[in-house]
């Protein structure tokens, strides 16, 4: 059997050089390339988890086509890199979150590079997930075949669940620019000042009023 | 050919043209608050920036906003404006607002921004 590892590691590398990510057309990848990389060990981990994804489907065929007491070994071991990659995945979306938005970086991001970044978030989601899904079912398998669960399944089980808890807290309050817009969570200017400055509405709209009266007495 | 005393010129018609009768009403999306907060603007200037959201663009934005390819990949509209910094008077802020109508169609939506800073601009 040909397990796709080092071939599917080093093609997809060469993709995501190019930025090519889960889901993207020509012109969405064309629109990855121009944009700065703001955290480099993303791109690697989501090529890292694209990877082991193959890995684990062929691992899954393999079991399927011969069941041999040395394969099953061989799997049962390596089943525990779906754990490693969603234990990882906590630790390198804040560690991407802390490396965008620390105050010591450039001041504000451009519409393109922020896009980017929450869709190479998206895309790390996706694929550790996508393993993690291909460990779980391998364990199944190893289930039926042996009697007993490979060790580390709770871990695996925990793991996939904090992700999808994860992700949905990460993208609930982070809309795309290139997908539709809701207003549910718009607020009017004076609302929005309030927030801004952690004060109430209506100082919020004393504060407005105080300073057109400033602006009306003197005229820049 | 009379005219009845009804008829009146074009020219002495005082009715508002239609974006002046309407009464806009401008929301922030949650993404451009975070945005300005990521500014890191100063109260004074942060409360500048909310009036000229607040009072210049309902007014008449049919006249205000603009398509511009330069900005938000030529979606929506462009609000802008440049406001020097009411605490230090060499720093001149240019912003840029993207805007989209809503479907009621009284409704501004800024959905995001662009901030430069620059003395002397």
């Amino acid at each position: 059997m040909h397990r796709p590892f080092f071939g599917s590691v080093l093609a997809l590398s060469g993709q995501l050089a190019c930025g090519m990510l889960i889901g993207e057309n020509s012109s969405e990848r064309e629109r990855m390339m121009t944009v700065a990389n703001p955290f480099p060990p993303l791109q690697a981990t989501i090529a890292q988890a694209e990877s082991w994804t193959a890995y684990l489907n062929a691992c899954q065929d393999e079991l399927r086509s011969q069941q041999d007491q040395n394969a099953i070994a061989s799997i049962e071991h390596t089943f525990g890199i779906g754990v490693q990659l969603g234990e990882l995945l906590p630790i390198t979306w804040r560690a991407a979150f802390h490396c965008l938005f620390r105050p010591s970086l450039a001041r504000w991001n451009s519409a393109k590079e922020f896009e980017a970044f929450r869709q190479q978030i998206r895309a790390l989601f996706y694929t550790v997930r996508e393993a993690m899904d291909g460990a779980r079912k391998i364990a199944a398998m190893l289930e039926a075949l042996t009697g007993r669960q490979p060790a580390g399944l709770d871990r695996l089980l925990k793991a996939i669940e904090q992700a999808r808890e994860l992700e949905e807290q990460v993208f609930r309050d982070w809309p795309s620019f290139v997908e539709p817009r809701l207003t549910a969570d718009s607020l009017p200017v004076d609302e929005a000042l309030a927030e801004a400055l952690d004060i109430t509405v209506d100082e919020a709209r004393q504060k407005m009023a105080a300073r057109r009266h400033q602006l009306n007495a003197k005229p820049e | 050919m009379k005219h009845g005393k009804k008829w009146r010129p074009g020219a002495i018609n005082s009715m508002p043209n239609r974006s002046e009768r309407v009464q806009y009403k401008v929301q922030l999306d949650a993404l451009v608050r975070r945005q300005m907060t990521r500014w890191n603007l100063s109260d004074e200037l942060l409360i500048d920036v909310h009036i000229r959201l607040q009072d210049e663009l309902p007014r008449s934005p049919t006249t205000l906003l603009q398509q511009d390819p330069a900005w938000f990949d030529s979606e929506g509209m462009v609000f802008g404006f440049d406001l020097i910094d009411p605490v230090n008077r060499m720093l001149v802020h240019a912003f840029r607002f993207q805007v989209f109508y809503h479907v009621d169609e009284q409704t501004l939506l800024v959905a995001r921004g662009a901030h430069v800073a620059a003395e002397g601009l």
